[in-house]
């Protein structure tokens, strides 16, 4: 088969999968308000049951699912220039997110080593820390950057 | 800190469109129609059009396209670049 032909469909189908992967405005909301739910319910189930096992991860990656529903679904009017904003936000907040990943580990490290030696190991971030920075961190960047334009 | 990172998101949105220059303000003006009119008619918001003017965006060939229609002048009419790229 010829590879441009295939270079073609795949084009085709990854621009089609983008498109369906957007969620329609109203999302925005439900998005703010199981992000907001289920924080509040990790708060008032950590106050009243101390220790929460699974309960604890199932809430907080029903946060994470909230931060993608707002950072996934459409402006009220969408056009080529929030597509465009968006696209600066997503690369932004992933070459951040990587950095982040990559240097905080160290810093705390070096802060852990200067202020209590005894306790300073080298610990890597959870899939949590680092999908929550960068999912917020893009928000905040779209945010910036529709308010600047 | 908060006031450099905006500065440098500015920066960003700026410089994507420092080398185009548009004469859509005069050609709205002629027409007697508003930023938000015309973003109806092309089909995006009040502020895109607003950037597109204050030539902090650059707009795809075919928004170009129908500005330029809807001015009923050519794309090099309305939108010219600044200096040699």
């Amino acid at each position: 088969m010829d590879k441009s032909k295939v270079y073609k469909s795949e084009e085709v189908r990854l621009k089609r999968l983008a498109k369906r992967l957007m969620l329609p405005h109203s999302y925005k909301k439900v998005g703010a308000w199981l992000l907001g739910l289920s924080f509040l319910a990790l708060v008032i189930l950590k106050i009243n049951m101390g220790e929460l096992g699974i309960y604890r991860t199932a809430l907080k990656q029903l946060m994470l699912v909230g931060l993608l529903f707002m950072a996934i679904s459409k402006e009220e009017i969408e056009d080529e220039m929030i597509v465009n904003l968006r696209a600066q936000a997503f690369s932004l907040s992933f070459i951040c997110g990587i950095i982040y990943a990559l240097v905080q580990p160290y810093i705390n490290y070096g802060v852990a080593a200067v202020v209590a030696p005894e306790k300073a190991i080298y610990e890597e971030f959870g899939t949590f820390i680092i999908l929550w920075f960068m999912l917020t961190v893009h928000l905040l960047f779209f945010y910036v950057l529709k308010k600047a334009r | 800190m908060v006031y450099a990172y905006r500065s440098f998101v500015i920066f960003l949105c700026i410089k994507k469109g420092a080398l185009m220059r548009n004469r859509i303000k005069i050609e709205r003006a002629t027409l007697d129609i508003t930023q938000e009119e015309l973003a109806r008619k092309i089909g995006v918001s009040r502020q895109t059009v607003n950037s597109i003017e204050k030539n902090r965006y650059v707009p795809s060939t075919v928004l170009a396209l129908k500005i330029s229609k809807l001015f009923e002048k050519s794309v090099n009419d309305i939108f010219e670049l600044e200096e040699e790229d």
